[in-house]
């Protein structure tokens, strides 16, 4: 078992808002949303998991059980839900010959052919199919969610760390600070 | 190689610029001592890169060591280890192969001197090929798949980005570990992803002017040899969507030294090259990088 004061990143001693504050941003990096037909959603989960166990050992002695559990799609069924079972299993090309032998193309099947690019990494099919299955069904939250986030795979690096601060003006000077810095430090 | 995966220096501390700086000379230095002085030439960021990725264990420290770009003076070169002679083998590999990619289907002139630098290059690329056999086993197999693809006029832009990040995903192949070797294949395979459809982008003008092939191209309905705002904004998303993607990945990777400089290679550097190609200020001198 690791030591739930580095799993958290916090050092030895932090206080309890301190371990907080950590637990809450890193649930939000590696909650399943987050890795929502990523194919490392099983190490987000895990991660997850050690997380949960690592607070739930500082805060409340480790009694509670950390489930912290992915929705699964047992429900689902017909062909549709079996090309599902397939993807979760991450028979991708078995996904693809099954969903490409049925002959109804709804918005699910658009839908499945986007999962299915998306989880190979093909972002460009994966945009197109979403937008045709929310657009074929807008009222659907799974359809429409999948095309607007499709833009950034699903996962919001913009939101956990990038963002682009600084005037440009300031930009211009450091940079050209830099370059000056580049030409002058010879011998670094 | 491309030159793309860079980190944006401005966003580094003064500790992180030299250490990024010591791994790009001692990658050098790694070139020539198993190479000979002709394979520094090969040196390039995007095998830095590599370098910081695969490395693990504790921070290293720099030594002084000789530069020929600055006979006059000691810079500092991080030593030599497993993640660096890794690095060093595939610069090699790549960049003969890169040449013989030039070879088959450039101009006389290019040809001609793409010809001259794989005899130049043969010892090296023979050596690096006895060594890393699986690695250029891949390399061999992903481009010629994308040769077939491009003689084809592949509309698909996944489909011909897909051999080539097929390619630089094999450089996970240093790792022996399932769950760290599939996490660092998913993170190459998009930023391979990204220097593709960057590499891509950058390159449109050129190649409709001259018919060469270019997924653009045929991927999308151009206007006047360019892309359309809503085509161009599209394309962004894709590529954004990788480095996501990648972003992903490095998240569930252990922490070590060169965390802080990953982070900024991922999470600022790929976007801002991404968008000083968009906006055609990239190969333009002092823009933040």
């Amino acid at each position: 078992m690791k030591d739930p004061y580095e799993v958290l990143g916090v050092p030895h001693g932090a206080s309890e808002e301190e371990i907080k504050k950590a637990y809450r941003e890193l649930a939000r990096k590696y909650h399943p949303d987050n890795y929502a037909n990523n194919p490392l959603a099983d190490l987000a989960q895990e991660k997850m998991k050690e997380i949960n166990e690592a607070y739930d050992l500082l805060t409340k002695g480790g009694t509670t059980d950390s489930g912290s559990s992915y929705g699964n799609s047992s429900g689902y069924t017909g062909a549709l839900g079996e090309v599902r079972r397939l993807i979760q299993l991450g028979n991708l090309d078995g996904a693809e010959a099954k969903l490409n032998a049925i002959a109804n193309h709804n918005a699910e099947w658009y839908y499945l052919r986007g999962v299915i690019a998306q989880r190979r990494g093909w972002m460009d099919e994966a945009a197109q199919n979403f937008r045709i299955a929310a657009n074929m069904e807008p009222t659907n939250f799974e359809y429409t969610r999948a095309a607007n986030t499709a833009g950034s795979g699903g996962y919001t690096y913009r939101q956990t760390q990038y963002n682009d601060g600084g005037t440009d003006d300031l930009c211009n000077l450091c940079s050209t600070l830099m370059c000056l810095n580049c030409l002058c430090n010879g011998c670094r | 190689m491309f030159g793309y995966v860079l980190p944006r220096k401005d966003k580094l501390s003064e500790a992180e610029n030299a250490r990024y700086r010591a791994a790009y000379c001692g990658l050098c230095r790694c070139l020539k001592e198993r190479y000979g002085f002709r394979a520094r030439f090969l040196v390039n960021y995007d095998m830095t890169f590599l370098y910081f990725l695969l490395q693990e264990g504790e921070a290293k420290q720099p030594e002084r060591c000789y530069c020929p770009a600055r006979p006059f003076c000691k810079k500092d070169c991080m030593p030599p280890d497993g993640a660096m002679n890794y690095a060093a083998d595939l610069s090699v590999l790549l960049s003969c192969w890169k040449l013989r990619d030039a070879k088959r289907d450039g101009g006389f002139f290019r040809r001609t001197a793409a010809g001259f630098l794989l005899w130049l290059y043969q010892p090296p690329f023979r050596k690096a090929a006895a060594a890393r056999t699986e690695e250029n086993r891949v390399f061999a197999e992903q481009l010629t798949r994308l040769a077939a693809l491009e003689d084809r006029r592949c509309e698909s832009l996944d489909r011909a980005a897909d051999a080539f990040a097929s390619l630089l995903r094999a450089c996970a192949g240093y790792h022996k570990d399932a769950a760290l070797r599939r996490t660092k294949e998913m993170l190459l395979y998009h930023v391979g992803r990204f220097l593709y459809l960057t590499d891509a982008l950058e390159d449109l003008p050129k190649d409709n002017k001259s018919g060469a092939y270019n997924p653009l191209r045929y991927r999308y309905a151009l206007q006047n040899g360019e892309l359309t705002e809503t085509d161009k904004k599209q394309l962004l998303e894709t590529v954004d969507a990788s480095i996501s993607m990648a972003a992903s990945a490095l998240e569930l990777l252990p922490e070590t030294a060169n965390r802080a400089i990953l982070n900024n290679i991922i999470y600022y550097g790929l976007p801002a090259v991404l968008h000083s190609v968009a906006d055609g200020s990239f190969r333009k001198k002092g823009n933040g990088r």
